[in-house]
């Protein structure tokens, strides 16, 4: 998807790279003209490393065409133009448009400006509609750009994809040219060098080279690596380091299965919608006739759950009758769907998990701390353009823990846990800047309202109190299961 | 780490065996390479796959109870006696040197 809309404030934030980079974009749309002179232009901004510009041209432009397109920049380039910055009425952008002066580097009857038109019925009322000219080329753009063409030192075309117009499926689809750009050579140099030297090191080359790992998608599916007796002789070292540093730090091993009952993940807050998307669907075990009566009875728990949160964020007394029937007909499906059979997901979390062994023998405050270690394997089903080598998969295994503990035994705590990163981290020669703790003080999101306020005591007050002691300041962040372990430590250590 | 044999005759080869079922039985990854190709083509293949340590033996290194041995990024460290290299294998290995 294309991201919103930018504000002029967003604008005029851009950092002098990115100006470069734009202007690069304008540079790259005048060659494209003088190659193609009926090329329509969609949008072209600054990107991470570079810049793009969506064209829509009969003809299929490929890393062939980059040389020639380069040798026309070069000609703008030296002709040195200056950006001008023209403001217009929004008739006269109209007129333009149909005339195909926009995105053009002259009147092209019979070709109108398509996207730009599209591109005007964005900017809202009272905004300032503004062209951009450099040499014939003129653009509607609201900037900001460098001074003249020739302020752009080294610029290279990189690749083409393709894209729809404005990120929507529905639209065109459109030629996107990349290409980066920087002040002078020498820096355009290195950002290549680091890009080969990246490659180099890249650990999926280096996977099969070395036998590592394997991702077979056609038989075990994409983003599920497969360890090869190499790669696992890695692995294996990895978890007995760790199984002894844990080991030695007081914690205490587990063993979970792969997957849970709905109800477990409904209880944890995973489902019915945090967690949805990034979990594989259910297995089913109803039976063919009940299936449907099973789909029906969770859809409508689901939005029972959700306007049950709703109303809690609304205040606990707003609505105490519709809470109750609500309650109790959620309680109702329970049964029915207790006697229908059951659906179980692939963890996605060791989390629940571990509470439920916590959970499974009375507790004493005497067994606490109580540091709850496992290597998990958990499923996550990402979106198949997330996937990328072992960085984005489907099964990982995560070395988690979880500590349960008294507030006053927290700050402890938390500094060990904090010193056994550190030591990991040097064994690794990992240098980090910083890290983050996620809590839930002060939650107020949907997602983290699940488990009833009350059982946090004054979060925030709480929070920040368990804090001192050790060697983090607390910032307020809204609650995110990234930041699960922590998370949950201060869950259990308050219930 | 892998032992590499200088020719695939034996006992020279039951030798190799025995050290790395002793080196196995510590819980040392250590296989063996008891072909007869040339040892140079052996040595490369070994450092092309990055082991760690290689131990090259002979007849002659055999007869006199010790071994070769070759660290990754270190080269030739020349021949010891058999039991002085295990143990010093088990002791890197438990302090997890480098």
């Amino acid at each position: 998807m294309q991201a919103e809309r930018k504000t002029l404030d967003d604008r005029n934030k851009m950092t002098d790279l990115e100006r470069l980079r734009h202007s690069c974009a304008h540079v790259m749309a005048t060659a494209i003209l003088r190659l193609w002179p009926d090329a329509q232009f969609a949008a072209g901004p600054p990107v991470e490393n570079g810049f793009y510009y969506d064209v829509d041209l009969q003809h299929r432009i490929s890393p062939e065409d980059f040389a020639s397109i380069e040798a026309e920049m070069k000609k703008e380039i030296k002709a040195n133009n200056v950006f001008e910055r023209i403001v217009v009425t929004r008739e006269q952008a109209i007129k333009d448009s149909d005339s195909g002066r926009l995105g053009g580097l002259g009147e092209r009857p019979g070709n109108p400006s398509k996207f730009k038109l599209g591109n005007l019925a964005d900017i809202p009322e009272g905004e300032a509609i503004t062209y951009f000219k450099n040499g014939d080329f003129m653009d509607l753009c609201a900037g900001p750009h460098v001074m003249r063409t020739g302020n752009i030192g080294a610029y290279k075309l990189t690749s083409v994809a393709s894209a729809y117009y404005k990120g929507d499926e529905k639209n065109p689809q459109l030629q996107r040219i990349y290409g980066t750009a920087f002040k002078n050579k020498t820096e355009m140099e290195a950002y290549f060098k680091m890009l080969e030297e990246a490659k180099r090191r890249d650990h999926r080359k280096i996977g099969s080279e070395m036998g590592l790992y394997a991702i077979d998608t056609e038989y075990t599916g994409p983003g599920l690596p497969l360890w090869l007796p190499k790669g696992g002789a890695i692995l294996e070292e990895l978890e007995k380091l760790a199984k002894e540093t844990e080991f030695h730090a007081g914690y205490v091993r587990v063993k979970t299965p792969h997957i849970a009952k709905e109800k477990m993940y409904l209880t944890s807050g995973h489902l019915p919608l945090l967690y949805k998307d990034s979990m594989f669907p259910p297995i089913s075990l109803l039976e063919e006739n009940d299936r449907a009566r099973g789909e029906q009875l969770t859809r409508r728990k689901f939005a029972i759950v959700d306007e049950l949160v709703k109303l809690k964020h609304e205040g606990e007394s707003a609505n105490p009758e519709r809470v109750k029937v609500l309650e109790r007909e959620s309680f109702e499906i329970g049964l029915e769907q207790d006697a229908l059979g059951e659906r179980y997901y692939l963890k996605a979390m060791n989390c629940p998990h571990h509470h439920r062994i916590f959970a499974a023998e009375p507790r004493s405050y005497r067994d606490l701390p109580l540091r709850l270690a496992e290597y998990g394997t958990c499923y996550r089903y990402e979106q198949s353009g997330e996937l990328f080598g072992l960085m984005r998969v489907r099964s990982l295994n995560m070395n988690d823990a979880h500590i349960y503990c008294t507030p006053e035994q927290f700050a402890q705590e938390f500094n060990a846990v904090n010193e056994m990163y550190l030591k990991y981290f040097k064994i690794f020669g990992i240098e980090t800047t910083g890290r983050r703790l996620t809590c839930r003080c002060g939650a107020s999101s949907a997602a983290s309202s699940r488990s009833p306020p009350t059982r946090w005591t004054s979060p925030s007050r709480a929070g920040s109190g368990w804090c001192t002691g050790t060697r983090i300041t607390p910032t307020r962040r809204r609650c995110a299961f990234t930041g699960r372990r922590w998370a949950r430590m201060r869950g259990s250590s308050a219930s | 780490m892998r032992v590499l044999t200088i020719g695939d005759e034996e006992p020279l080869v039951s030798y190799a065996k025995g050290i790395v079922q002793e080196l196995r039985a510590h819980m040392v990854r250590a296989e063996g390479d008891y072909g007869n190709d040339k040892i140079n083509g052996k040595i490369q293949q070994a450092e092309q796959s990055k082991v760690h340590t290689m131990l090259v033996i002979g007849s002659r290194d055999m007869a006199a109870g010790a071994v070769s041995v070759r660290v990754h990024g270190k080269g030739n460290l020349g021949a010891k006696p058999k039991a002085e290299v295990v143990a010093e294998i088990l002791a890197s290995v438990r302090e997890r040197r480098a």
